[in-house]
């Protein structure tokens, strides 16, 4: 079997200059991006054959943590770019962090709208059940940035941010908890990023934000020392800033850098 | 107890059973009336855990026995200076958090951990692997396999063992034939009910192996991570009506091990 494998592997360099590394990927990915990755993994499959990807999913923050601990995975996908930033710094990264797409915070509520909220004002409106995700993670800090710009805002009540966190019915572990909980109508509003709620589709409704305010996560992806597969892995990366992976981060909503 | 008392009682207990009970038939009908339990049950990702959780689970019980059995032999054979100290060790996982149990094994084979960095010297990655799942559930599990021995042995008629002995049965002898057939149904309790927390595991193994499908992804973990899935629900739903049937299976096990002893122990006396 081997054998076989090296006489194709040196036939395929004849034909071709630089024959396509392949390997078994881990890559661990910010829970935000279940849908795109898993349509990103079936096209880099199909044009990568010798490379096949697991995709195992979190907060980037608790993905960072077990990277820290020993997490053999060959990359790591993040919503921000700390969480890269900070493995470079400790010496667990192979090469230089790559931001590859963006997205942006969204308030949404469930279809039919029960608390009948139409502008961000209303979060503030006592007794309501808001849904955000847990401070540690990127999605609860690009929420917390959300809040300080909206409650600097003409015409937004003294102390709205504190009237929101008074709102808070549960800060959620990562992004997807934080759309199980709406979707499952735990919620009045919640606060996600808008390629999920463009994902969830008529399951819910985007409120519009006042003009100019406006909070862009980065998406970026770094190979980790720890992989084994090193050529695959950089394969993979240079391949997530290809028009074919942009096209298909467009369709769920992810914008290029 | 006054007719009010006895209504006000049963009432209670009737709440009491409702609370405990409906949960788990709500989540049983939903899987089986959703049709959960018919497609998502063969999806991908719910049969590979539940491969995983098939192999690990078992794989914890072949250490149980294998550690535990001398453990609890010994706690019940023996008082040796700072036997309590041992007992009270082995039977802490029973009562802590799965999460500090995590916690503690990422700090002891964590890369950063106490013993990591020598394990990694020698090739061995123990955490966020599949020997981290085996570790996990035998951390929390094993302790209620030997409690359960522990009592097992200590009932067993000593007059029994030296019976044999004086008809010169050496020490493993004694111990395979007469020990552990008299301590058996303890021992097998003790067993399926280890093995029924092993299957159960979930905090320890999320913090200690991660959650990575057909690697570290148990059925618990996938219960948890379906749920959060675009379109997972059904999934999380079926990867958990398996382990409540699991669970369901195990009590009834235990019950009849229970039983058999309670009919058996006059004969063997006898």
């Amino acid at each position: 079997m081997v054998l076989i494998v090296g006489l194709d592997g040196c036939a395929s360099a004849a034909a071709t200059p630089t024959p396509q590394p392949g390997g078994a990927l881990t890559v661990l990915a910010a829970a935000s991006l279940q849908a795109p990755f898993a349509e990103l993994k079936r096209a880099f499959q199909a044009s990568h054959p010798r490379t096949t990807l697991t995709l195992a999913f979190d907060a980037s923050s608790t993905l960072r943590a077990q990277i820290e601990q020993g997490a053999p995975a060959d990359l790591l996908v993040s919503a921000d770019v700390a969480s890269p930033a900070r493995l470079a710094s400790e010496g667990l990264t192979a090469g230089p962090p790559v931001t590859f797409a963006r997205d942006t915070l969204a308030i949404v509520v469930p279809a039919g709208n029960p608390a009948r909220i139409s502008s961000p004002i209303d979060l503030a409106v006592p007794n309501l059940r808001i849904v955000v995700a847990a401070a540690t993670v990127p999605l609860g800090m690009y929420t917390q940035l959300l809040l300080e710009r909206l409650a600097k805002q003409p015409g937004y009540p003294p102390g709205y941010a504190a009237r929101i966190v008074a709102n808070v019915a549960s800060r959620e572990e990562n992004a997807a908890t934080v759309l199980a909980r709406i979707e499952l109508g735990e919620a009045d509003a919640a606060i996600m990023y808008a390629s999920q709620a463009r994902i969830a589709g008529a399951r819910l409704t985007v409120i519009g934000l006042p003009a100019g305010v406006r909070v862009t996560a980065s998406y970026a992806a770094v190979v980790l020392k720890a992989s084994r597969s090193g050529p695959a892995a950089n394969d993979f990366l240079a391949w997530l800033r290809t028009p074919i992976a942009g096209a298909i981060l467009a369709r769920f909503g992810l914008t290029p850098p | 107890m006054s007719p009010t008392g006895r209504a006000t009682f049963g009432l209670l207990a009737a709440v009491g059973a409702l609370l405990f009970g409906i949960p788990v038939l709500v989540l049983l009908a939903r899987a089986i009336l959703g049709g959960a339990l018919g497609a998502s049950l063969m999806s991908r990702v719910v049969l590979d855990a539940l491969a995983l959780s098939v192999l690990t689970s078992a794989a914890a019980l072949l250490a149980t026995v294998v550690l535990g059995t001398p453990l609890a032999y010994l706690l019940a054979r023996r008082r040796f200076r700072g036997s309590w100290l041992v007992d009270t060790l082995v039977d802490l996982p029973i009562v802590l958090p799965p999460s500090v149990a995590g916690l503690a094994l990422l700090l002891t084979f964590g890369s950063r951990g106490a013993f990591g960095p020598g394990l990694a010297v020698l090739g061995v990655q123990v955490p966020f692997t599949v020997w981290a799942v085996v570790i996990a559930q035998t951390f929390v599990s094993a302790p209620l396999f030997i409690r359960s021995a522990r009592a097992g042995f200590q009932q067993v008629d000593r007059d029994l063992e030296d019976a044999a002995r004086v008809d010169g049965a050496h020490e493993a002898a004694v111990f395979r034939s007469v020990t552990v057939p008299l301590a058996g149904g303890a021992l097998a309790a003790g067993l399926v009910l280890a093995w029924a927390r092993a299957l159960g595991e979930f905090g320890a193994t999320i913090m200690f192996a991660g959650n990575i499908p057909g690697r570290t992804q148990t059925l618990p973990v996938a219960v948890y991570s379906e749920f959060q899935a675009i379109d997972g629900l059904d999934r999380s739903i079926a990867a958990a009506a398996v382990l409540v049937l699991a669970a369901f299976g195990v009590l009834v096990v235990v019950r009849w091990l229970h039983w058999r002893a309670l009919l058996a122990l006059p004969m063997a006396r006898g």
